[in-house]
This record gives C-alpha cells, structure tokens and sequence, in this order.
C-alpha cells in the first residue's frame, strides 16, 4: 500500500509560490517579443484577477484533504479513458521541468559562463532535483518552507537596496510605445507561466487547512513580487533593461548598501534554490502520474527514469529555442489552458452528469 | 541491511570524487591578472597594432589595464600595480594580448574604472563599449570617466611618489556624478537624453584631478563644462557634496558648502511652447569668513539673496551650453514626455531641434547654516 502524504496549506502556498518566483527572476522584455516591461504593472493587475478565476474549476474539483488527485477523479469517472487525462498532467509537468532547465542553460551560458560544462552542472541539478523528488512530498515541502523563507530575506534585502538607484524618470507613462499590446502579451506570458494551476490539482487534495486564504496569499504574494521587481527592473536600469536576457540579474549586480556590493552572488544562490525546488516538485508530481498511469508501484525509479530523459532532451536544447516550438508562450499558453481549465471543467461537467444520471435513473 | 550497506557504498563512491580532483590546471589567484582599471585611446605606435583587416593604425584602440602585481609580498602591504599596454583593431582583439604579454589569464570583475581618451570619446563609445556589456566578467556598476587628452596620461601621474592606483581614481568623484556604465548606456539607449561622465586630467605638478563634466551627445563626447557649470549641472541634477563656492558680498568673502540640493524640474505647455519650471532648493552651509561671525544675525541678509543669484547664475549657464549643444543631460525630455505623452510622441524623433528654443524659468531658494558656534 502507498502511503498518503499529508501537507499543510502553508506549506503548498510555499512550494507554489517558490514556483512561481523562479518565473518572476527570469521575467524580461525578451520573453515577451521585445516589449517594454513597465506596462506589464499592468498585466500583472489583470493577470492576477484571472488567476483568481484560472484555479476555481481545480478548487471545486479537488477538495483538501481529500487524498484524491485530478488523476484519481479522472479514472473514478472515466474508467480506463481517465489515464489518458493522467498522462497528459505528466507530459505537462515534464514540461515544465524541460523549460525551466531551458531558462537555467540560457542563464548559465549567457550570464555566468563557467569553466565547466553545461551538461555537467544540468545533470548535477537534475540529480539532486532527483533526489529531492523522491524523498516524497512531505520533505519537498518542509525544504520549500525554508528556501522559501530565505529567497523572500534576499528578495527584501536586494529590493531595498536597489531602491536607492531607482530614478522616477525612467517611469514612462502607461500604453506609450505599443498601446495595448504589451499588456496582452504581459497577460500571455504570466497566464502561460502558471504551471502552479495544474500542480495544484494534484496537491490541493494532499493539503489540510484554509483553501481560500491559501489560494489568496499566494497569488497576492506573487503578483506583488512579480509588480515590485518590474518597479524596481524600470527604475534602475531604464532604457537599457530590454537589451537584458535577465534584467532582474542585471538589477542585482548594481545593487549595493553600504559597503556591501555586487549583490549577484545572492539572486545566484536564491534562484538555483528555487530552480532546485521548482524541479523537484514537478519531477515529483510527473512520476506520481506516470505511475498512475501504467500502474507501476516504485515511483523513485520512474523519478529518475524522468531524470534521465530530461538530461538527453536538455543536450538539445539551444538558446533560440527557448522561445519557440513547444516552448514558446502561445504553445504553454494552451497547455497551461487545457491542463488547468479545460480539464477540470469537463470533469466536473462528467460529475454532475453522471449524478444526475444516478438520481434520475433511481427516480 | 544490504540497502544500508549500498547507500554507504554509493556515498563513499560520491566521496571518492571530491577527494580524487585534481585542481593543477586551475589558475590560481596570483596566476591571475586582476584588471584594477582601463584607459582606452585611439590610434597605435607603429607596430603595435596588426591590422588584418585594414583600419588603419590611428583607428586602433590602445588600450592600458592597470592589474595589481601579486609577485609583492602580500600581508605587508597592498600588492603593487603593472601597467600593460596592449593594441589591437578592437577592444577584444587588444585584449586577448593582456595574456600573451604578461602569461597571466585577465580578469575584468574587479575593474574599477574605464577611462576613455578626448579622441576616442569624440570619436563615439560605441566601437568599444559592447565588451564592456556583454562580456560575462564585466560589471554594469564598472565607473566611466573621461580624461582630457589622453587617456594613457592618467596612470602617468603620481600619488604619495608611486603610480596612481585605480582605488584613488574612482575616489577622486565618488560623491559627485556617479556615472558607470549602466547609467551612460541607459542614456545612450533612450534616444532622448544624453550621457555625462566626470573628466580627469592632470594638472600643472602632475596630480589627476576630477573636476569638470564631460558632456555627450549619443555617443560621442561633445564639450566639456568648466567648473561652476559643473557644479550648476550638478545642482540641476541633484547633486549635493559639491565641495566649496566663494560668495562675495560687500568686497567680503564667503566660503559655503552646498549640503543638501532638492531640483524640480515642472513642465508645461503655453500655446504650443515647450516650457519648464525649474526649482531648486539648497541647504548651504557658510564654511568660512573673512570676518569672525558672533552670531547667526551677523549674517547679511543680502547673503541669502547673493547666494541665490549665484546658484541661479552657475546652472544657467550649465543649461545654456548644453542646450545649445542640442545636449539634453538633464532629462528635460523624459519628464516632458511622462507628462504630455500624446504631444511629445509626436515630437520625439525631432526632440533634439526642440532644445535651442527650449524657455525655462529658473528659482533658487537658499537656507543657511553656520555650524561650529556651539
């Protein structure tokens, strides 16, 4: 029998909001075609509000505390056909894994460019990210209490000392440069990027306590970081940050308080860690659907089965393809749709449906 | 049992790694040539530069790194400095002789400061400011600075009779135009504004002295401000620690020191001019005099209103070069277009004709302080 692992609301907000910060450090103009990034305040607002309605379906589908998944619902009312849903979460999840170690090569190459090799340090995360994984969701979520602890220390210290070099005239006035489409494509971005939705529809039921202030703290808590580093992004380094791969990296490297400088090193260690995290937990939640899927009982071989695949599809990623094919943002933006919407609603319509068909047929 | 015994067994083989390295190819730190500063020149002594592609050896970028000299003892006092003088038909190119020259591997992290010679700064930053981007060990908050004549001439001078050390260069302006790379190539990248930096030069016994701004349209260097201008810009930009004025009044004399600098600059529209409200307030606090001051009363009234006028006379005439430069350095156009956004779009590409007949109205308020008469 597998056991049932048991986290607290908390510490799903933590690995979430871990989750979705790793994003927020590696938003720049470039992921979303060359725009300018001030009038993403903007998007950030909107996408906030549609995030809000985004997790509703997954929230009314998956109760907490129920111990029974989106996979678990899919197949209690599809019957075989529900693996198929099941399998579509671990490509989505395996996915997500694949882009975010994507970002991680681009940010290695393009920023640090190390004596060692790219696919030495890959392999390295992914092996530890191995590790994390399978040391089951319980300890993921004690770990991301505490990374997330310390990424939200350095995130105050590097905004509060980047504050100083903020210059107000850099602020341009909303919609200047393309209208409304930077704010669209701002939405885009940030809706695409909201792999949490479909994550929590295999967590939420593994969780105890208050739903709706978790849901509340963080979204609110990552759209207020995610509006604080576009501020702070704007304000420093102005007219140049579209030049940036990483303008939030760039950002830090001018920061300084009192003697202290070259504040790098901290946006270095905090982001590999939420890398790590990120990671781990997608690695977790796409082996627990593998293993759904094909009925396999040792989930720790599939999480390094997972590993191994994602080494060899990492050796060919290049930096051009970041953006493109099936990491390009209209691509995870129907994803992310469909795995955090599309089929939580359907279930749900299925539900209902087959309870009605129950009464009906008592009746 | 057995599963404790293959952990154990796969730690250990995870051990052995570590401990097997070898780390012999790795440079150490004094294997190392850690770049302090940088001057950049145009133009080559005959022979220095290769120029396979034919520019031409005035076109060449000479370029000097000062790197600190590991082979002196370390502990008893700081590690001396080494000039090296490298040329080559670009930046990188002339930096990829640092280690063919001196058989240590550069490294730019730890510059201070890039120095850039009168003619290659006319000339425009562009051809070498890339590297100083895009390359991983540099620093955006690296300080730039622009020496008068060349640039070389600077790690000429002496300080305490040893060569002049990277540390006291970038502290000669540290309080008063913080201009690095970033904020230089930020400008440059707006289209609307135009970059400063802080000028060196060597005066009449050979000190490096910092002075004077040097003002740039794009890239390319246009004038340079005389002292008051300097320190009128510096006002309008609101920069405080300026160092001493001399106020007269009355044939007497009065040393002030400018402590706190507060500028609004207020656009507005009259009938279809361009016009700015400029403010600026001061906290001036009076250093010395030429006659013993007993109490705050002793102090003129007409002081107040002299140092006014002064204030106000220094950053006219900073407005005035520049603005018939068709120089912005004072982000007259970013504050214009947050403002009237719809009417500056559609003056944006021709913003630069619109500075000649820029009308502003400039006020000063001055609040003095006497200190030491407690």
């Amino acid at each position: 029998m597998i056991k049932k692992s048991v986290i607290s609301m908390k510490q799903l907000v933590c690995m979430l909001l871990i989750s979705r910060i790793v994003v927020c450090m590696t938003f720049g103009s470039r992921l979303i075609n060359g725009n300018d990034i001030w009038d993403c305040i903007i998007s950030c607002l909107v996408s906030f509000l549609i995030t809000f309605l985004m997790v509703v379906p997954v929230c009314v589908l998956c109760k907490t505390g129920s111990q029974c998944d989106i996979s678990d619902i899919s197949e209690q009312l599809l019957g075989g056909t529900g693996k198929i849903v099941t399998l579509i979460y671990a490509i989505y999840f395996i996915l997500v894994c694949a882009h975010t170690l994507a970002v991680f090569k681009i940010f290695i190459e393009n920023v640090m460019n190390p004596p060692v090799s790219f696919l030495l340090l890959s392999t390295a995360m992914i092996f530890f990210s191995c590790y994390g994984a399978a040391k089951g969701l319980e300890g993921l979520a004690r770990t991301s209490a505490i990374i997330l602890f310390f990424i939200l220390c350095a995130l105050a210290f590097l905004g509060f000392s980047s504050f100083k070099a903020v210059d107000f005239t850099n602020f341009k006035p909303f919609f200047y440069n393309n209208g409304t489409k930077t704010v669209v494509d701002g939405i885009n971005f940030l809706i695409s990027r909201s792999s949490c939705i479909p994550a929590a529809a295999m967590l939420l039921s593994k969780a105890r306590g208050n739903l709706k202030s978790g849901i509340l703290v963080w979204n609110t808590s990552f759209y207020a970081l995610m509006a604080s580093s576009i501020f702070l992004v704007v304000g420093t380094l102005g007219d140049f940050s579209p030049t940036r791969f990483f303008p939030v990296y760039s950002m830090t490297s001018i920061a300084k308080i009192g003697s202290l400088e070259n504040l790098d090193a901290l946006y270095l260690g905090l982001w590999t860690a939420g890398i790590f995290m990120k990671i781990s937990l997608f690695m977790n939640l796409s082996s627990e659907c593998i293993r759904k899927t094909f009925g396999r009982k040792n989930k720790k071989i599939i999480i390094f089965l997972v590993g191994a695949a994602l080494i060899f599809t990492n050796k060919f990623i290049k930096i051009s393809n970041v953006s493109s094919g099936i990491f390009s943002t209209n691509f995870l933006l129907m994803f992310t749709i469909f795995t955090a919407i599309i089929i939580p609603i359907l279930l749900i319509i299925v539900k209902r449906s087959q309870k009605i068909n129950f009464y009906g047929f008592n009746n | 049992m057995k599963k404790k015994y293959l952990k154990l067994i796969i730690f250990l083989m995870f051990l052995q790694m570590f401990f097997c390295c070898g780390c012999s190819q790795q440079s150490q730190l004094h294997e190392k040539f850690m770049v302090r500063a940088m001057t950049i020149d145009l133009g080559a002594s005959e022979g220095n530069c290769i120029t396979d592609r034919g520019v031409g050896e005035d076109n060449c970028i000479t370029v000097i790194a000062q790197g600190n000299d590991f082979k002196n003892p370390l502990g008893k006092e700081e590690p001396s400095v080494r000039n090296v003088e490298v040329s080559g038909e670009s930046l990188s190119l002339a930096l990829d002789k640092l280690n063919k020259i001196t058989g240590l591997k550069p490294l730019y992290s730890q510059n201070l400061i890039i120095i850039v010679g009168e003619e290659a700064a006319k000339r425009g930053t562009e051809k070498f400011m890339d590297f100083f981007l895009r390359y991983y060990e540099n620093r955006l908050s690296t300080k730039l600075r622009v020496a008068k004549g060349k640039a070389s001439e600077i790690f000429e001078a002496k300080n305490n009779g040893k060569p002049i050390k990277a540390s006291t260069i970038r502290s000669l302006a540290e309080d008063k135009t913080d201009s690095d790379v970033l904020k230089f190539e930020s400008d440059i990248k707006s289209g609307i504004c135009d970059p400063v930096t802080m000028t060196l030069e060597k005066n009449e016994k050979g000190e490096v002295i910092c002075e004077n701004l040097a003002v740039f349209s794009k890239d390319s260097l246009v004038c340079f401000l005389n002292k008051e201008e300097t320190m009128g810009s510096q006002i309008l930009s609101g920069i405080s620690k300026l160092g001493a004025i001399d106020i007269t009044e009355d044939k007497k004399n009065f040393s002030c020191n400018i402590d706190k600098v507060k500028t609004k600059i207020t656009p507005f529209l009259n009938n279809g001019n361009i016009e700015f409200n400029i403010e600026t307030k001061t906290s001036v606090n009076i250093l010395e005099t030429e006659e013993i001051l007993s109490s705050m009363d002793d102090i003129d009234k007409n002081l107040k209103s002299n140092i006014n006028r002064k204030i106000t006379e220094i950053c006219k005439k900073a407005i005035e070069k520049t603005l018939s430069l068709q120089c912005d350095i004072f982000k007259f156009g970013k504050i214009f277009r947050n403002k009237y956004p719809k009417y500056f779009k559609n003056i944006e590409s021709s913003w630069k004709d619109h500075l000649k007949t820029l009308k502003y109205d400039l006020k000063s308020e001055t609040e003095i302080s006497v200190v030491g008469m407690g």
